[in-house]
């Protein structure tokens, strides 16, 4: 990642700064893009999720103090924007069953595998939303079990429950379609 | 295979970020941020900013201590200026004010053997 760190330009952003600002969404807008996605699970509402989110950033700024890391702060923004809004209006999650499979015939192992994919992911979709959260935070972004409870505003032996709980549905989804 | 392979493996190809379609949502993100104006900031005001300083430096008070000092220091200012203490110590016979003759009496008292006075 080039240019100034994270908190720097946060730094300047507390002081109103719009192109530290337009700096630090650009770099962040995707990851929090594909965070809203997967837990959002409807891509329009997604994207008003970020949007509302960076503008959060925004207007918190200044109050802001580089305690975490910028990135979890945002996340942890997101995740409960995507809470609140599945808590409003559940959606029927449009992007879960993923593409469909390619008609053109292929190999057999490579459509049970697509088959399979789109299993879990209908599975993801079903399980409770702290559940997805943890599941999309630890493999989608990568983050740590300490980061995933930072985000989630909880321990790390509480993601830590979260995953083994979400893991157990996922595996008994793909033992129910093996 | 081992089915916890298998869903770990599923895993991590259904979470894989789909480029060509965050691109262009991403795109249209940062073009309704960077079209419309931005909010004023909140700012941190003295009165919420203060105390976290002090917590900083390890000084945040402990107000419930603090308002236990302050009762008591107005209490001893209002004991103070009613007199209440001497008035207690009077009645209790806690004290004497000492009059001339007393104090002749202690330091001239005539001579045990002689009678005479020093």
């Amino acid at each position: 990642m080039g240019g100034p760190a994270d908190h720097e330009l946060m730094a300047r952003v507390a002081r109103g700064d719009g192109q530290a600002f337009s700096l630090l969404s650009r770099r962040h807008v995707r990851a929090a893009l594909s965070l809203a996605r997967r837990i959002g699970g409807n891509d329009a509402v997604a994207e008003e999720i970020v949007q509302e989110a960076f503008l959060r950033v925004w207007i918190h700024a200044p109050r802001w103090r580089p305690d975490a890391a910028f990135r979890t702060w945002l996340y942890r923004i997101v995740v409960n924007l995507c809470l609140n809004e599945r808590r409003r209006a559940p959606v029927l999650p449009l992007a879960a069953a993923g593409d469909p499979a390619d008609p053109a015939p292929g190999p057999d192992t490579e459509l049970a595998a697509q088959e399979r994919d789109r299993v879990v992911a209908t599975a993801i979709d079903a399980l409770p939303a702290r559940q997805r959260a943890a599941i999309v935070l630890t493999y989608q972004d990568g983050l740590s079990n300490a980061e995933a409870a930072d985000v989630l505003d909880t321990s790390v032996s509480g993601v830590e429950t979260l995953l083994v709980r979400a893991k157990r549905t996922l595996r008994a989804a793909l033992a129910a379609y093996a | 295979m081992d089915i916890d392979r298998e869903l770990e493996l599923a895993l991590r190809r259904v979470t894989e970020p789909t480029r060509g379609a965050e691109e262009a949502a991403a795109g249209r993100v940062l073009a309704r941020l960077e079209s419309s104006a931005l909010p004023s900031q909140k700012r941190r005001l003295f009165a919420a900013w203060w105390p976290s300083a002090l917590l900083d430096l390890n000084f945040m008070p402990a107000w419930p201590r603090v308002t236990a000092l302050a009762c008591g220091t107005a209490l001893g200012v209002l004991v103070g200026l009613s007199s209440l203490g001497s008035r207690i110590a009077t009645d209790l016979d806690l004290w004497h004010r000492a009059s001339v003759d007393d104090a002749g009496a202690s330091i001239f008292d005539p001579d045990s053997v002689t009678g005479l006075r020093p």
